[in-house]
């Protein structure tokens, strides 16, 4: 399957350009990806290889304004070693990997398990 | 190595509290932190007065500052106030903060701004689990 690229992300050709958005980029859901295509100009449920050249220009545009992928994980990760650094219990909780806002931990705790390890793995 | 140590000091060096460079941090009073402080420390400071044994403390702790010899850390003082919010004047001082059976040494960092004292100071063990002879009681220190 072909894939078009825009700011290095691999957008399947033949997807809508909302789901190729909002699945193949960390930090963009559906509604994000809808209100990008909206303020492009361009209409959600088009394919990716239908884009023209100015379309695929004006979403790389918007892209690069906003906090995706990389910047967004880092800024995550920098949120949660702070907590840790300054050695606070939500920090401790974090490191531990256990729920951090007071849930129970008898059972479930599933996510916390899986999530509250640092670095997070995103 | 020399120019990572560098970059690590410059990031230390411009720390900022949503906004606020440290060196107006340090010398700021705690109305003026309650302002730019998010809603919670807002709430309560408008809600609650400050109590006398909140005030000793602060007076205490601040004291412990001025005295302390140059390059060495103040006096601990110790407090059994674990829901007092971090304010700019407590930076750089040690608090003992009490969890019920011993004082915690917490040395207070700019980064603690608007955390409450309990926080540092953790109130139980935690659960260490598949280790023979872990059931005795005894107080394992954190770090």
């Amino acid at each position: 399957m072909s894939s078009i690229s825009i700011l290095g992300f691999a957008l399947p050709a033949t997807a809508q350009l909302k789901i190729a958005l909002s699945t193949k980029i960390f930090g963009i859901g559906l509604n994000t990806a809808q209100r990008i295509c909206a303020k492009c100009g361009i209409s959600g449920s088009t394919r990716v290889q239908e884009l023209r050249e100015p379309q695929l220009l004006a979403i790389t545009k918007y892209l690069s304004t906003m906090k995706i992928d990389k910047v967004l994980k880092d800024e995550i990760n920098g949120n949660i070693g702070k907590k840790i650094e300054i050695g606070c219990y939500q920090g401790l909780r974090h490191k531990s990997g256990f729920p951090v806002n007071g849930q129970r931990t008898k059972t479930n705790g599933i996510n916390a398990k899986k999530l509250n390890r640092y670095p997070r793995r995103l | 190595m020399a120019e990572v140590e560098q970059k690590r000091k410059r990031v230390f060096k411009t720390y900022s509290y949503r906004g606020v460079q440290l060196e107006q941090l340090l010398t700021m009073t705690t109305e003026e932190f309650v302002k730019i402080a998010p809603a919670r420390v807002r709430r309560r400071f408008a809600n609650k007065k400050q109590t006398i044994s909140e005030r000793v403390f602060l007076e205490k702790l601040i004291k412990a500052k001025k005295e302390c010899v140059e390059n060495e850390k103040p006096v601990p003082v110790k407090t059994h106030l674990r829901n007092v919010i971090v304010v700019p004047e407590m930076i750089n001082g040690v608090v003992g903060v009490y969890n019920g059976k011993v004082f915690n040494n917490v040395e207070i960092k700019p980064e603690m701004l608007g955390h409450y004292l309990g926080e540092f100071s953790i109130t139980y063990t935690p659960v260490r689990h598949g280790r023979a002879g872990a059931t005795t009681s005894r107080f394992i220190p954190l770090r």
